[in-house]
């Protein structure tokens, strides 16, 4: 496989790159300077200056400020130290799956069974996360990362 | 003398077992170095490549024998060769789930002195479907033979597949009735079923006696056995080429060797971290109510390892939700080796660096053997958890290529009774191997193409089914909307809508799972639909045919079926599929959806072209397009960019209106706990679970700050 | 070796490739000539006839003497196999059982993965579904049903039939593609529909062709068989028209012989006569029917056919006089129900790459190959990973300074240098040993692979002789036969141009079958076994009818014609069958069935072991077959009196370093076209022609018998 270029990796961010290409690189044996290349991509198009150090998912990353690692959203907000879980400072919708804006009434539980918990963000309202879990779940805590330069 | 690698043929096994075991314990290697490997690398693959090669033979040439869809159609099978205490050396492509269940079988009979007391001489055949030995239910079958050269045992080869009727209190092996042991069929644990290379007749008796259909069973067995037989000849054919010692040396060096770069693969792709997700599964029969989750904390090191811990699992009852130890080691395997060794070697090197805990009567550990496993229970929720998990892993580390969220779990229909040809006969489709697979972080999910326990996923032809089943497909389409919405949307599922034969007997059932979202979606992408099984009884099909009036045939609206307007009838609405066997006449419907991926990230993000594509095809209703995707189209169906921007942001400004900030929203929540306001199915899950002192306790009393002491009303 | 006075041209067959189109010419006295000429993708004749033109040239033949001498022409056309290839067909319109009208979008999960390795196949993340060819809003359900029994459960809808055929033709279709759920068992409902649509194209007088799957594919299975259906109807039309254009062209210079169509099947067919689905893989046909030729030249049973080309390793089985046939033919990774000969095609050939495992430190070889562009490391046209050619190069095999015949200048210091960095440092070995190792690895997998292709069907290798043929199978052969008890193994001194040569040697042959459910039961009586012999003989007595008819329609005379009946059998309840051949076309009472189950066993326990058998469970009997096959003018192999065992002084080019097991071998080096019967050359030996290299190592030796042709063996 010829090494991915800039513009390939920026389809691959989008989700447009051409799925047979997206093969091949499945393919090969995986690249080991991805992530820095990634961020790199990623720090370019956002509209803040704070250094990304790792993608934490979809819309959220984890930046290096003078107060420590936080979470920042792509659209700058601001959820905090990493260590907490980012889903406590987020907006918070418990959708009943009966409430016929997604799911027909026979492919959704009732309430009973399990609410739809979805997690906004207070500054863009996109939607970050959805929890399928019966009422009174706590939170979870999905990814903890380890950094060398600190113990969580 | 090297006791684990017995060149002189002479120590037990057992010994030799307990060496190993105390090796591995001590030094977390399977042997201290690779010294054939490095003395000359191109002999280690060229042996390797022939001895891969013998054992996709062999699943090839079993595949050509079996009789059910399942091994010959789904690929439901895995074929292996095995060191003398039982370690895999290489297994065929396949149920990547049973990469250890086999070897654990092996183990079983060396442990219970099966050398002595039982004998294990060459031309012996031994049969095993007892998943608390190493299995996942009654229908996971293990044909094992002893590798002989002179008197010496030298390895074991062993093939597995899923034989689909085993003669339970419902038809298929498989269904939500199977509340012990003793409702889940024939259970043969490690018995030796043939010698001299022939199955023993009183074996395929009690066999035949014992199933409502017996030819699956004995001619899989069949299948199973001439491919390992086919593995013998090859192991014959090395050691004869290269002697006895170099073929038992370079067996723990593959062995090794695997873990090692298993290892090391993880540690390259995979970002180190403490990960959570959570699976779901239940029972809603009227004497039992029930949700089972399953959190799974994933905690990948910097040096690559990986372990997986279950603290918290729901504990084990009476019904057939629930699986094995093996089993749910098994689905971790299958996961990882699906998503990360896919370009590895596997064998006992891969369980090597997987550690997991599975807490005690848990429902993935039950207390004794005599709770019932029919339906792995929470272990597919838990390898899906932890599914979830090795994408955030990939994501963290940018390779997108690799992102997906999960499956969800699936759902297929059972029958028995008399076929068209007057045969008896007994099964379930299993076209529910090619259901809606996840989403990914760079396209959709394949509508109708895979399931979570076999990579080579199919859904077999329609034709194929109804010579193996008698129902009469009047339709085999694609679920509506059964793809988890999101910026990437899952797979579709197969929903199919069948017609009953007249037949003299026939039963029909479904295993699916309680009314709850099986399949958690990913970074903000939504859960899979519900599973719901219609059943129409006394309907006026057989008039409608008659006077040449539409049936259905399709799914129609989700909110109201085509099977409900299409035809007139006694409806049965199976809201999560589950659906104990009973009788039903001729001219019935049934309407069985296969399962569905679930959603990758922000429905608001999707193309709105590719909701059109979708609209198109039939694949996503109208209702979705509009309501969830915020797509508007024109009159003549164009997307209206200008529209549908408008309307998205109509959606972002309620979600900001309605959503409200987490804190609040754990007070209110807390006084529901406090004044004891949570439904049943929350109270039973909660109770359960806090009866277990851990740390998922800890953490749940911390994160409601409840008392110590709290106790669910 | 080389042709001498011209005598009459016999027959000529064309290959169309992706790049170049082949023309193999045979003359009277078994004398061959090759022309070759770049394809023509706009109009497939221009590259035919420069191909034909060139060969001609070759021998100094005028073209018209040519034209007009030749009796037959051979083509394997890929005009199909493109068109599907870059989905450039007519716009098509598919009529199916209502309920299934997203077949082509649910395919089969297995379409999302077929002809992948085995690295994908386990890796879910790389499957992907197809492209459909026709689109879901082209395709429109009727209501009816037909059940496993072929019994009409549910009648046509006929009311439905015409505003579907309408509404297709306003979408503008040209093709409209019918199948039915167990059309095979009984098609009333596929024809009534077919007749309906043609009266409705007749009415409103557009131009639309209407093919049912009955008639394209009746066989199990409804993808396969809506696959090949969709397919003819999407093809067809482009592949008849460029038939007519060669014939047409053919006319012109002179031609007043046929023209033939290979079929996936191996067979020729007439233009007039052939479905286009069936002409999806003429290109791997040709070595089989070669080795079925030299076979039955040499009185061989079983043949196994070697073809090492640039990127794969291609092995074909003839059992018992009879190529095998593929159980689930796919092309362009559609699973298809037509007949097609079975070839095992692995990444392993000159071009295929050899790399280091990062994870495992393991060399890898294969199976990704860099093809012509940039090709292996010695073209120095930026090769970066070393390959096959360049281990051959480096152990002395090829020669340097007369690489492709001399056409190519290869840069030997490069390969040192890339095998030495990529291969040998990591692995603490020498440049000569990893070179070496590649080699060893990619023998061991072209061996692996065809002892497997014959262990996975249990067969026994020593009742087998090999056939090695392709440019770079004389080179390897040695390597991938070592050790495997063959009785024993040939290589051609046409090697790079026996599939051509072998496509020219095909007979006229057409496949029929009809899908049956005769169902065995364990306590049948003689009574019952009679009614199902009655049953096989009514079918054999319709297939011969039609196999009568086509060949009448190709201008056969009958009594020339051979019928091989034959049926597909299984145990009840098994998914698989064998196809065994029937004694006799007109089964009469139970003895006659009673020894068609018993070769039914014999070849079922030969294949899967005893152990295996399940009478128990009664027969099945789900195909009815018939194969009838016409000869016709032939390449005959000019045979020579055998002369001494000693190669003429002439014959031996000189010697030169090589490396064999381990060590280097002063080695003697002969000139192929200088060679005569009977000459006996031991290793290590290499002997060189233009095209191909023959490689002799220590421990074996070459003899050249009548034919020419060079027999391996052991000394």
């Amino acid at each position: 496989m010829s090494l991915l270029e800039e513009k390939e990796l920026s389809d691959l961010l989008d989700g447009t790159l051409d799925l047979e290409r997206v093969r091949e690189i499945q393919r090969a044996p995986k690249d080991l300077d991805r992530r820095e290349r990634l961020l790199a991509i990623e720090q370019k198009r956002l509209g803040w200056k704070d250094r990304i150090v790792l993608a934490l998912q979809e819309s959220l990353f984890i930046v290096q400020t003078d107060a420590g690692k936080t979470v920042r959203c792509r659209c700058g907000h601001h959820f905090g130290d990493y260590r907490r879980n980012w889903k406590e400072s987020a907006l918070v919708h418990e959708r009943d799956p009966q409430d016929g804006e997604l799911y027909a009434s026979a492919n959704a539980p009732t309430k009973d069974w399990m609410i739809l918990r979805e997690f906004y963000c207070p500054t863009c309202a996109t939607l970050l996360d959805t929890e399928n879990v019966p009422q009174g779940y706590p939170f979870i805590f999905n990814f903890l990362p380890y950094f060398q330069d600190e113990k969580p | 003398m090297n006791v684990m690698l017995d060149l002189s043929g002479k120590i037990p096994l057992k010994e030799r077992l307990r060496a190993r075991r105390a090796h591995i314990e001590a030094t977390g290697t399977y042997i201290e170095r690779c010294t054939l490997k490095e003395t000359d690398p191109i002999g280690f693959e060229v042996f390797y490549t022939k001895l891969s090669q013998s054992i996709n033979n062999a699943r090839d040439l079993a595949r050509q024998v079996a009789a059910s869809p399942e091994m010959r159609e789904m690929g439901e099978s895995v074929l292996g060769l095995f060191t003398p205490e039982g370690d895999a050396i290489c297994l065929s492509p396949g149920l990547m789930v049973h990469v250890r269940t086999m070897s654990r079988a092996i183990k079983w009979m060396i442990d219970n002195d099966y050398e002595t007391d039982v004998g294990i001489n060459p031309g012996d055949i031994f049969f095993n479907n007892d998943p608390y030995i190493g299995g996942g239910h009654a229908p996971d079958q293990q044909i094992i033979i002893p590798l002989f050269h002179d008197d010496r045992l030298i390895g074991w080869a062993g093939g597995m597949s899923h034989v689909s009727e085993v003669g339970a209190v419902e038809p298929g092996g498989m269904g939500i009735s199977m509340k012990t042991r003793f409702h889940e069929g024939l259970y043969l644990p490690c018995m030796k079923v043939g010698e001299g290379d022939l199955f023993k007749r009183d074996y395929e008796i009690l066999v035949d006696r014992s199933v409502r259909a017996s030819v699956w069973w004995l001619l899989d067995s069949r299948a199973k056995l001439a491919g390992a037989k086919l593995i013998r000849d090859a192991v014959r054919g090395l050691v004869a080429e290269y002697g006895l010692d170099h073929y038992l040396r370079i067996g723990e060096e593959y062995i090794e060797d695997t873990r090692r770069a298993t290892i090391d693969k993880m540690r390259r792709v995979l970002y180190p971290g403490r990960y959570r997700d959570v699976g779901w599964r239940g029972i809603d029969e009227p004497d039992l109510r029930q949700l089972l989750h399953a959190p799974i904390q994933t905690t990948i090191s910097p040096e690559g390892r990986i372990l997986v811990d279950a603290d918290g699992l729901s504990s084990a009852g009476p019904h057939p939700v629930q699986a094995t130890v093996p089993l749910f080691e098994g689905i971790l395997f299958s996961s990882l080796i699906q998503h990360v060794f896919y370009d590895t070697r596997y064998n006992e090197g891969t369980a090597l660096v997987l550690e997991h805990r599975v807490p005690e009567g848990s429902a993935c550990n039950p207390p004794d053997i005599y709770h019932a496993t029919a339906l792995w229970g929470p272990a597919f929720a838990g390898g899906i958890a932890c599914n979830q998990s090795i994408s955030r892993a990939y994501y963290a580390n940018g390779y997108r290529e690799e992102v997906h969220s999960c499956n969800a779990q699936v759902n297929a229909i059972i029958a028995g009774g008399i076929d068209l040809f007057n045969r008896k006969f007994a099964g379930w489709n299993m076209e529910m191997c090619a259901s809606g697979s996840y989403a990914t972080a760079f396209m959709d999910g394949l509508d109708t193409a895979l399931a979570e326990f076999n990579a080579e996923g199919d859904s077999g032809d329609a034709e194929i089914w109804e010579t193996a089943l008698p129902l009469i497909y009047l339709g085999r389409t694609i679920r509506v909307d059964g793809g988890g919405f999101g910026r990437f949307r899952g797979g579709a599922g197969l929903y199919s809508v069948y017609m009953t034969p007249d037949v003299p007997k026939l039963e029909l059932g479904s295993f699916g799972g309680a009314p709850i979202f099986p399949a958690p979606g990913l970074m903000g992408g939504y859960p899979a639909p519900m599973p719901t099984v219609y059943v129409v009884r006394n309907t006026d099909l057989k008039e409608r045919i008659e006077k040449r009036l539409p049936l259905p045939h399709h799914e129609g609206d989700p909110a109201s079926p085509d099977v409900v307007t299409q035809a007139k009838g006694d409806v049965e609405v199976v809201r999560g599929g589950n659906y104990i066997a009973r009788n039903i006449q001729p001219y019935s419907l049934y309407v069985q959806p296969g399962g569905d991926g679930s959603g990758f990230g922000d429905v608001l993000c999707r193309e709105p072209e590719k909701v059109k594509r979708d609209l198109d095809n039939g694949v996503t209703s109208r209702h979705a397009a509009e309501s969830v995707y915020g797509v508007v189209l024109s009159k003549d169906g164009v997307v209206d960019l200008a529209a549908t921007e408008k309307r998205r942001e109509e959606i972002r400004a309620r979600r900001l209106a309605r959503g409200i900030p987490a804190d609040q929203y754990r007070k209110k929540v807390r006084q529901k706990f406090l004044s004891g306001d949570l439904p049943a199915v929350s109270k039973t899950l909660f109770r359960d679970t806090l009866s277990n002192h851990g740390r998922f306790r800890d953490e749940f009393l911390e994160f409601w700050e409840l008392p110590s002491d709290f106790a669910i009303a | 070796m080389a042709s001498t006075a011209h005598s009459k041209q016999a027959l000529c067959y064309l290959d169309v490739g992706g790049t170049f189109t082949d023309a193999f010419l045979v003359d009277e006295s078994g004398d061959f000539r090759i022309g070759k000429a770049p394809t023509t993708p706009d109009d497939i004749s221009r590259g035919f006839f420069a191909a034909v033109e060139a060969a001609l040239d070759v021998g100094g033949i005028k073209h018209a003497d040519g034209f007009s001498e030749m009796k037959v022409f051979g083509y394997g056309s890929t005009t199909v196999l493109n068109a599907l290839l870059t989905r450039r067909g007519e716009k098509t319109g598919l009529i199916i059982t209502r309920g299934f009208e997203n077949l082509l979008q649910i395919e089969r999960g297995k379409q999302t993965w077929t002809e992948y390795d085995r690295t994908d196949r386990i890796h879910p993340l790389t499957h992907r579904h197809l492209d459909p060819i026709v689109p879901r809003k082209l395709v429109r359900g009727i209501t009816e049903r037909v059940d496993a029994t072929g019994r009409a459960l549910i009648p046509l809808y006929e009311h439905e039939v015409a505003p579907a055929v309408d509404a297709l033709l306003d979408e503008g279709v040209s093709g409209i593609a019918i199948c039915f759920l167990w059309s095979f068992l009984n098609p009333e409902h596929e024809r009534r529909a077919a007749a309906i649509a043609a009266e409705r194209i007749g009415a409103r007088g557009v131009d639309c062709r209407v093919v049912t799957s009955f008639d394209t594919s009746p066989v199990i299975r409804e993808l396969s068989r809506t696959n090949a259906t969709v397919i003819e109807a999407y093809t067809s039309r482009l592949a008849h028209s460029a038939f007519a254009a060669i014939e047409q062209g053919l006319t012109e210079r002179g031609f007043k012989g046929r023209l033939q169509i290979m079929q996936s099947s191996g067979g020729l067919a007439s233009p007039h006569n052939v479905k286009a689905v069936d002409t999806l893989h003429s290109g791997p046909v040709g070595a089989l029917v070669g080795g079925r030729l030299l076979g039955e030249i040499y009185g061989w049973e079983n043949v196994i056919t070697t073809d090492v080309g640039g990127t794969s390793f291609d092995i074909g089985l003839i059992n018992r006089r009879q190529i095998t046939t593929r159980r689930d033919p796919t092309a362009a990774r559609m699973i298809l129900g037509v007949p097609m000969i079975e070839v095992l095609s692995i990444g392993a050939g000159g071009g295929t790459m050899a790399r280091i495992d990062p994870l495992t430190n393991r060399m890898q070889v294969g199976p990704d190959s860099a093809g012509s562009v940039p090709g292996p490391v010695c073209y120095g046209k930026g090769g970066k990973l070393p390959t096959v050619t360049d281990a051959d190069l480096l152990l002395g095999y090829l020669n340097p300074d007369y690489f492709a015949g001399g056409t190519i200048k290869v840069d030997v210091e490069r390969v040192q240098k890339v095998i030495r960095e990529v291969l040998a440092e990591p692995l603490g070995l020498s440049v000569i040993e990893a070179a070496d190792g590649i080699r060893q690895i990619i023998d061991t997998k072209m061996r692996t692979a065809m002892v497997g292709l014959v262990e996975a069907r249990g067969l026994n290798m020593s009742s087998y002789h090999l056939l090695a043929a392709g440019g770079g199978g004389p080179t390897h052969c040695a390597g991938y036969t070592d050790k495997v008890p063959l009785a024993g193994v040939l290589m051609l001194p046409y090697s790079a141009a026996f599939s051509a040569f072998g496509s020219s040697s095909a007979d006229y042959e057409h496949h029929y079958s009809r899908a049956t459910n005769l169902i065995i039961a364990p306590d049948i009586d003689a009574s019952g076994k009679g009614e199902i012999s009655g049953k096989l003989a009514a079918v054999w007595a319709d297939l011969v009818e039609q196999a009568h008819r086509d060949m009448r329609i190709e201008g056969f005379d009958l009594a020339a014609v051979n019928l091989r009946p034959q049926v597909m059998v299984r145990y009840g309840r098994q998914l698989n069958d064998l196809t065994i051949a029937s004694h006799t076309l007109k089964p009469d009472g139970a003895a006659d069935l009673d020894r068609i189950l018993a070769a039914f066993e014999r070849q079922y326990e030969e294949t899967y072991a005893r152990a295996a058998r399940f009478p128990q469970a009664g027969f099945h009997i789900t195909d009815v077959g018939l194969v009838a096959t016409s000869p016709k003018v032939r390449p005959r192999i000019k045979e020579h009196a055998l002369v001494s065992d000693r190669p003429d002084a002439e014959a031996r080019k000189g010697s030169r370093r090589a490396y064999f097991a381990g060590d280097w071998h002063d080695t003697a080096i002969y000139e192929l076209m200088k060679l005569k019967a009977g000459n006996r050359i031991a290793g290590p030996a290499i002997v060189e022609d233009r095209t191909t290299t023959y490689v002799v190592p220590p421990g074996r030796v070459l003899e050249v018998d009548r034919f020419l042709s060079l027999w391996l063996k052991n000394q």
